[in-house]
């Protein structure tokens, strides 16, 4: 894949929009250096730090209803934050990620790591890239600062289509090396022949606050070439025969349904979060919305 | 295999059903002809899940919902039945070569509920069985082009129209045939159909699938339709809807054994109808009115009424059904002779018999005069002449003789063995002849008797081992009859049967006397005619009013052969003579007018078309076409691909 002009990957629009977030996590993590972040670590920060007043524009979901019982006054429970959050990126980069339209898959996945990445760099969290081939390859060693942003983009903008992929080698390759723990966002299509499971399960070994992206095109979820083809998978090159007929066309919608369904309930019930996303959907409301709704941005 | 002979009649070629085995070979070829265009998909991993999911379900449900393979198995099947050659039997005709067998007999007279003529329905069929021939449709085109022959069949078979494809040939032949008052006899059809629907194939002969017969009857046609059985092609249109009938099926005048002149008259009539009839019979002799007898006729059965005649009647007796209104009238009337007695002038040459002399005596109709042997001299007006012991010489004058116990003159053929034959035993006697029946002649015993060398053509009436012992030959003028033993040394004539056979023997030679045999004739039959010895010619005149002369000259018998209708023949002799001879139907075949919807020909079934030629079409063309058809649409499927 030729190297892109790295300003295309995030739209300066965009980027005003994201200055208004930041990354957030529901767990402590233990940081190595001292962050921009309030310290939550005990014995070292101020006391009764559990718990805030309420001001205007907190979130009211953290309010703690039990101590405006007794008191009624409005307190927020404050997460405890660490002061040198590890912000991890994994982009898959298997060949299957090399479809879709209006952009590719890749290409939206590596718009959403620039985006995420860039809210990440302006909150001064230390962030790393991984891209996902047959090997756990870091390309963006962890960083801190605004000012890493033109090598991050760089660097994304160097990351080609590999070769076959495994997600169970990849991620057993990543969690080797990462043993900083925080937050990862996996960015995959989740099409792999070895089964997503015992790749995922590998994230326990380390305690990631893992987020699952699952990226498809819209003629992967509603294809509609008919007839009787033969159907070569790009990673592996076996070819699958099969005549497509609108009974089969419902039965390959169903699967696709049944699969994602499985993909996020497997996450949901190990304490991952799930977000799906089609290639056509715009990435500005999927980091400004639903990331939101699900807590990784605030 | 009767049951798989059936199965495979509507087609002419069963044996392309074989090709059926490729369907398998197209099944096989469709799974091999699949081009799949290659496409590139990001992973094959859900696409093989969701076909997985489909076949796990249901394992054949890809071949069954493919709508090109059945397409073209459909072509297949279309395309084996059209080679198969299947007949559809329609109204109409459309074959090749058509024999069509008319129905003539005298049941097609009968008039159906409708009020019309079963012989003017079955013309009608005939007719329209003429137009139905092709002439330059497209199945024509595409086969031979189609011929017809019109044989009509009573009791005889005959050709009509021979094989042509003028119609105007057929329709005129057709409209010229005319009902016959004979019963049904198709035992000679077999032969003029063998030569049409028969084909010789390395020496032997098979049924020729390409010539088909239609038969338009009403069904009754006997035991002699079982000549139609090597028909391959037989269609079978019925004609006629009631049962309706009673008539006369038999008729005989007998004299009594009384000594005295009186008659019996028997006649047995049939009912066709589902329910018993009671009918009057009334019975005439000239113009006059004799007797009338009620009679009830069970359903499907006959029943015989008797009269009895007094002495002095003579003439001819017909007896008819009084008031009777039935579908069938022909068989409502029926006639027979009573002949006038006649005085038989007999001569017994016998040096004195009492037991001949005794039961020649007792006859009323014989006038009997006895010489000695020595007085003897021929006479050409004696009706009979009895030698007994002795013989004549010379030539016999036209007569009827007898020799006891003694040989014929050389010139009537008969010889002896130089030894008499002792002790003969009766061992057999012919039972059917006129002179023999009603008698046993097993209980007769016999000390001697001649060892008789009967002249060519000569009957043996009685036999023993040896020889014969009663012999019959007949010459043009003579009718001699020779018993080989003397009577006075022999049982026989304290036996019963002696004075029945001199009964029979005086009535064969009464009757013969008379020139008639019967008392009267079925239709059809030949009646033998024995002209007065003076007549040179004669003209018959048939009940239709038909005129025809027979030369008498050398003559003893001539034979009235023409006898298809019913009624009475007038025979005129020169010499002003007359005689009448009654022809009546007499047959229950006929009489029986309730159609026969299902034939049974030689153990095959036929059921016949009501009202209507059925015939068969082929329509392997039109299989064809819709093979061709079907052929399209699977291209055009094909093509768009997209209701797979």
């Amino acid at each position: 894949m030729p190297k892109i002009d790295p300003r295309t990957i995030l739209d300066p629009a965009l980027m005003a929009r994201l200055d208004a977030l930041e990354v957030l996590t529901h767990r402590v993590f233990r940081g190595r250096q001292r962050g921009e972040r309030r310290s939550r670590k005990k014995g070292i920060s101020v006391e009764f730090a559990d718990y805030r007043n309420y001001v205007r524009g907190d979130d009211t979901r953290f309010i703690d209803w039990n101590i405006f019982a007794r008191l009624e006054k409005l307190f927020v429970k404050l997460f405890l934050e660490e002061e040198d959050l590890a912000f991890h990126i994994i982009v898959d980069t298997s060949k299957s990620m090399d479809f879709g339209s209006p952009i590719t898959k890749f290409e939206y996945a590596r718009k959403m790591a620039a985006a995420l990445g860039y809210v990440a760099l302006r909150n001064q969290d230390k962030i790393g890239v991984t891209a996902f081939s047959a090997r756990g390859e870091e390309v963006f060693r962890p960083a801190r600062g605004k000012g890493q942003l033109p090598k991050l983009l760089n660097t994304l903008a160097g990351i080609e289509i590999g070769d076959r992929t495994s997600l169970r080698d990849s991620l057993r390759d990543f969690v080797t090396r990462s043993t900083q723990p925080g937050i990862v966002v996996l960015i995959s299509d989740f099409l792999d022949e070895g089964g997503f499971e015992e790749a995922l399960k590998l994230f326990f070994l380390r305690n990631y606050e893992v987020y699952c992206i699952q990226v498809l095109s819209p003629e992967e979820r509603n294809p509609t070439d008919v007839g009787h083809l033969q159907l070569i998978d790009s990673e592996t090159s076996e070819a699958q025969d099969v005549t497509i007929s609108d009974q089969l066309l419902k039965q390959y919608q169903r699967t696709v349904e049944v699969y994602c369904a499985s993909v996020r309930d497997w996450c949901v019930g190990r304490g991952m979060s799930y977000l799906a996303a089609t290639t056509d959907q715009p990435i500005e409301s999927m980091l400004l919305s639903y990331l939101r709704v699900k807590g990784l941005l605030r | 295999m009767a049951w798989l002979t059936s199965l495979f009649s509507p087609f002419i070629a069963p044996w392309a059903f074989a090709l059926l085995a490729l369907g398998p070979l197209i099944v096989v070829f469709y799974l091999l002809k699949l081009k799949r265009r290659p496409v590139k998909v990001p992973s094959t991993l859900l696409w093989r899940r969701s076909v997985q999911d489909l076949v796990a379900n249901a394992p054949f449900q890809k071949l069954r919902n493919n709508l090109l393979l059945w397409l073209q198995l459909l072509i297949l099947l279309l395309l084996v039945v059209a080679l198969t050659r299947p007949i559809f039997k329609l109204s109409g005709l459309k074959g090749e070569t058509v024999i069509l067998l008319l129905d003539q007999s005298a049941s097609m007279q009968a008039k159906d509920e409708d009020g019309q003529e079963r012989f003017e329905k079955a013309k009608k069929l005939a007719l329209d069985a003429v137009e139905g021939l092709s002439a330059g449709s497209v199945m024509g085109a595409l086969g031979k082009r189609d011929e017809m022959m019109v044989i009509g069949f009573s009791n005889s078979t005959l050709p009509l129209q021979p094989m042509t494809s003028d119609k105007a040939s057929l329709r005129s032949a057709i409209q010229a045939a005319k009902p016959t008052d004979t019963e049904t006899d198709l035992s000679d059809a077999g032969y003029i159909l063998q030569e049409r629907t028969m084909l010789r194939v390395e020496g032997a002969m098979q049924p020729n699938p390409d010539a088909r017969v239609v038969m338009i009857s009403d069904g009754g046609l006997g035991a002699t339709a079982s000549s139609l059985a090597d028909v391959l092609n037989l269609d079978y249109s019925v004609v006629g809807d009631t049962d309706d009938n009673v008539g006369f099926t038999g008729i005989d005048v007998r004299e009594s054994f009384g000594g005295n002149f009186e008659y019996q008259l028997f006649a047995t009539l049939y009912n066709s109808s589902g329910e018993a009839k009671k009918v009057m019979v009334e019975l005439g002799v000239g113009d006059e009115v004799l007797d009338l007898k009620s009679v009830e006729v069970p359903s499907r059965a006959t029943q015989a009424v008797v009269f009895t005649l007094g002495e002095g009647v003579t003439g001819l007796a017909t007896v008819k059904l009084n008031d009777n209104v039935d579908s069938f009238p022909l068989d409502d009337i029926a006639r027979a002779n009573i002949s006038p007695p006649t005085e038989l002038k007999t001569i017994l040459v016998t040096r004195g018999n009492s037991f001949l002399q005794g039961v020649l005596s007792t006859d009323p109709r014989v006038s009997l005069s006895i010489v000695r042997p020595g007085d003897y001299s021929p006479r050409g007006d004696a009706d009979i002449t009895i030698f007994d012991g002795s013989t004549t010489t010379g030539e016999l004058p036209p007569g009827n003789y007898l020799f006891i116990n003694a040989l014929p003159p050389e010139s009537i053929g008969y010889s002896a063995g130089s030894a008499r034959v002792e002790r003969p035993e009766i061992i057999d006697w012919n039972r059917v002849h006129p002179i023999t029946r009603y008698a046993n002649f097993q209980r007769v015993l016999i000390q001697d008797a001649l060892k008789l060398e009967p002249p060519k053509g000569a009957i043996a009436l009685i036999e023993a081992a040896e020889t014969d012992l009663v012999s019959l030959y007949e010459q043009e003028t003579r009718r001699v009859v020779v018993i080989g033993f003397d009577l006075k040394s022999s049982y026989w004539p304290v036996d019963v049967s002696f004075p029945i056979f001199f009964s029979n023997l005086i009535d064969y030679w009464s009757r013969s006397g008379r020139g008639m045999s019967k008392a009267a004739y079925a239709t059809g039959e030949s009646v033998p005619i024995a002209p007065p010895r003076e007549a040179k010619t004669a003209t018959v005149t048939t009940p239709t009013g038909t005129k025809i002369s027979y030369n008498l000259e050398g003559l003893s018998t001539f034979y009235l052969t023409d006898t298809a209708n019913a009624g009475v023949y007038t025979v005129d002799f020169d010499k002003g003579l007359q005689r009448q001879v009654p022809v009546n139907l007499l047959s229950v075949l006929e009489s029986d007018i309730k159609p026969v919807e299902e034939l049974s020909i030689g153990g095959r079934k036929l059921s016949g078309a009501k009202d209507t030629v059925r015939t068969r079409q082929e329509i392997w063309p039109w299989l064809a076409l819709a093979a061709l058809a079907v052929l399209l649409v699977e291209w055009m499927i094909y093509c768009r691909r997209t209701f797979m």
